[in-house]
């Protein structure tokens, strides 16, 4: 692991709380700009031939942003720690990606990044959820740019069994093998315990929007993230159930 | 087999598909069935919704249900397999049917993806207006959505 000298802990400790309770874009920066050795530390762990090193500090950034975003003080967890599994998630999604020959470029990964809080500023200013028009009017990008960068933030269903959680561990590790509560189950229930083993903050998304049926823009207001933030934790928790149902299926065609 | 994918769009006279009749452009996309190409499909309902002006809560529900009816019409498909989607759309609703062939009709098979399927289907109840996912019927498995502009 490595370390971020040029700022105490204490200090970043009680910037990220501030950043919790304010959302300061000021301090946002603070806190990024803080962890970038982090980032460019762990990127040099994954080069590789042909990959350009720029690419790999830009896709590791991406997964320290979400870790500010999605960091909760309260747990008390170390902060380099969180964000270390967060980027390692982000470069592995971004080889990943490369598999796919149209990788998001470096403009639409960069006007996704800022397009989150446009998305809120809008949604408060016009008292609806933007349309992709106004979100190309307000940013000055075009319509297409929009859709793509909104797109970027998705792509979690090919997301295999070995992503990290947000624990860092895979999905596989944390479901654990069969014990006889949950052979119990009935089988239409099977999906119960794979919801019990997100984490908490997923689980009140999905129950928000499943079951209370708000919209995403009236999740991220009650639980204080954007609505991007919001998308990007309903994908990838959706993606994540799948894969455990997915896994499930493959044991019963195994032992059948 | 893309013969009989072809097809889907003038088959799919489902309850949904009813009610917009022969009216507007529609677009067809097929794709092999592989998860990380999903992305055209979802750009392509996005792109759609984001010319009826649907605000960005409503193109992100529709982002996840278009995969969630591709994975559910996905279920027991091969190597081989191709996936269609037909999208049409009027004033106030996009329209999207799937249709993936060849997907085995083997009973085993079936019933291990029943939860994912189950899945699929609780979460479109919740992301779109109308669905439904038919069993596979002939190689093929087909469904549909529905997704109408929300009462602001």
């Amino acid at each position: 692991m490595v370390t971020t000298p040029s700022v105490r802990d204490e200090d970043i400790g009680e910037k990220l709380k501030r950043y919790a309770r304010t959302h300061d874009r000021a301090l946002r920066d603070e806190i990024i700009a803080a962890h970038l050795e982090l980032v460019e530390h762990l990127a040099r762990r994954f080069m590789r031939r042909s990959e350009a090193y720029d690419d790999l500090v830009q896709a590791g950034s991406i997964g320290l942003i979400k870790a500010v975003d999605g960091f909760d003080p309260e747990l008390g967890f170390e902060f380099a720690a969180y964000a270390s599994k967060t980027i390692v998630g982000e470069l592995k999604r971004h080889f990943r990606d490369k598999g796919w020959s149209v990788r998001a470029p470096r403009r639409v990964q960069e006007l996704y990044l800022g397009l989150g809080q446009v998305v809120d500023e809008l949604s408060q200013r016009l008292g609806r959820s933007p349309t992709v028009k106004e979100l190309a009017a307000e940013t000055g990008a075009s319509e297409e740019e929009v859709l793509e960068a909104l797109e970027a933030g998705h792509a979690y269903r090919s997301a295999s069994l070995d992503t990290p959680g947000p624990e860092g561990e895979p999905l596989t590790s944390r479901l654990g093998g069969e014990d006889d509560s949950y052979a119990k189950v009935d089988e239409r229930d099977l999906i119960l315990p794979h919801i019990a083993q997100l984490p908490e903050r997923e689980r009140l998304i999905l129950h928000l929007r499943f079951v209370e049926d708000l919209t995403q823009s009236e999740i991220a207001a009650r639980i204080g993230i954007s609505q991007m933030h919001v998308s990007r934790l309903l994908a990838r928790s959706l993606a994540k159930l799948h894969d455990a149902c997915e896994a499930d299926a493959r044991e019963f065609e195994s032992r059948s | 087999m893309s013969a009989h994918l072809g097809d889907l769009a003038g088959e799919a006279a489902t309850e949904g598909w009813a009610n917009l009749g022969d009216s507007g452009d529609f677009v067809e996309l097929q794709l092999p069935v592989h998860p990380e190409l999903w992305a055209l499909a979802r750009m392509s309902a996005s792109a759609i919704a984001a010319r009826l002006d649907f605000g960005v809560d409503a193109v992100e529900d529709l982002r996840l249900a278009i995969d969630e009816l591709c994975n559910s019409c996905a279920a027991g498909a091969d190597g081989t397999s191709r996936l269609q989607l037909d999208y049409r759309w009027d004033e106030d609703s996009i329209h999207v049917a799937c249709a993936v062939a060849p997907v085995a009709e083997d009973g085993a098979a079936e019933e291990a993806s029943l939860s994912s399927l189950d899945l699929s289907r609780r979460i479109l109840d919740a992301l779109v207006d109308d669905h439904d996912v038919e069993a596979v019927k002939a190689g093929q498995r087909r469904g549909w959505l529905v997704k109408r502009r929300p009462i602001e």
